[in-house]
């Protein structure tokens, strides 16, 4: 049998096990998601009554965003875990929230440009 | 000092470290699995976001081409319910962990088992969408507008009459007719007929592929828990089938809304 010490100074900077997310948190969370996934589907027509476009899509990347956040936050255990994993997970989707708007814009630009249908 | 004590399987039974099994604690007072786990989300993140920006940059060539508008003929209906069962296994992944850390076996066999069964039904409704999809036919239609203009489009053919008066209500004024030459009717979404097909099939067949592994991963720590492997001093093992688990969840909360609802 092996057998090892782990000094207290490093067990007391070890990040404690997702403490303060218990199973009535966990059902709570999927009640919000639930609901936000009912409202979202409602805001997908939100259009179809004369709202502008762009306010359809504002509306629905928030939610999604929004969703997202208590996924990662709860269920993932982000919000009680280490601030590296945080930190990793964060700086890949500022670089992803950069590669979706540096493209569409890229694309958009050249579109215009180029003064092409496609 | 606090002793930490590593037993045959290289697991603790003293206090609960972030340290790899049966090695010391790391520098960073990081699990070497979780760390490892996470940059591989982190990658994977850009993974999806790269196809999920290839299909928004193509979406607006694959109308102007006429290829068919996606919220023609993906439904939300179904994929709402999918949305809805991977947000459900998501809770029940989550109490799966929860039973482990308080060491109920009976809690965590039942709630990987229906993380499992949840996502069956997934892959049950994907499946079923793309053959849907596969075998849609469309009538190709020309619009001409008040000002003289054409436009192709299409509309799907099981649906045409429907299609038809929502094309009306979004061109007031136009003409809408039978597209002129056959050769060019818009074909059947595959893989190979249209930008959407190609960007639409490869994005959401990653997804599912993801799910599917995601099956095989909590099937077979769900008989790692029948053997007696699992218990509180080794949780991290479904902790970390669960964050891939949620991740896969994540990625579709985003599919969900850039694809289906935009």
């Amino acid at each position: 049998m092996a057998q090892h010490s782990a000094p207290q100074a490093d067990l007391a900077h070890m990040p404690h096990d997702h403490a303060g997310a218990s199973v009535r948190t966990y059902v709570n969370i999927f009640i919000v998601l639930f609901v936000v996934t009912a409202i979202e589907v409602a805001a997908s027509w939100l259009s179809d009554i004369g709202v502008p476009e762009w306010g359809e899509i504002a509306v629905l990347v928030l939610l999604a965003v929004v969703k997202g956040i208590l996924v990662v936050a709860f269920y993932m255990h982000l919000r009680f875990d280490s601030r590296w994993f945080r930190g990793l997970f964060i700086a890949a989707f500022c670089i992803a929230v950069f590669m979706v708007t540096a493209f569409l814009l890229l694309w958009t630009y050249k579109r215009t440009v180029g003064g092409l249908v496609v | 000092m606090a002793q930490a004590v590593a037993n045959d399987h290289g697991e603790h039974s003293g206090p609960k470290t972030h340290g790899a099994p049966g090695h010391p604690p790391t520098s960073l007072g990081l699990n070497n699995r979780k760390l490892g786990l996470w940059t591989f989300i982190g990658n994977e993140t850009l993974f999806f976001t790269a196809l999920i920006t290839t299909y928004l940059v193509m979406k607006p060539r694959n109308i102007a081409l006429g290829g068919p508008h996606p919220q023609e003929f993906l439904g939300i209906t179904l994929t709402a319910i999918l949305a809805f069962i991977l947000l459900m296994s998501s809770l029940t992944m989550v109490l799966a962990l929860a039973a482990v850390e308080r060491d109920d076996q009976r809690g965590t066999r039942l709630w990987l088992g229906a993380t499992i069964l949840l996502g069956l039904m997934f892959l049950g409704g994907q499946a079923y969408e793309f053959n849907k999809l596969w075998h849609e036919e469309f009538t190709t239609l020309q619009i001409t507008n008040a000002d003289g203009t054409t436009e192709r489009t299409s509309v799907p053919t099981h649906d045409e009459a429907e299609g038809i008066a929502a094309l009306q209500r979004e061109h007031p004024g136009a003409q809408i007719a039978p597209y002129p030459n056959p050769q060019e009717a818009v074909k059947p979404v595959t893989w190979t007929t249209s930008l959407f097909g190609t960007t639409f099939f490869t994005m959401t067949g990653f997804h599912g592929t993801h799910v599917a592994i995601g099956v095989v991963w909590l099937t077979i720590v769900l008989i790692m828990s029948f053997r007696g492997a699992i218990s509180s001093r080794n949780s991290l093992t479904v902790e970390l089938v669960g964050l891939y688990w949620h991740f896969v969840d994540l990625v579709w909360v985003a599919i969900f809304t850039l694809i289906y609802l935009i």
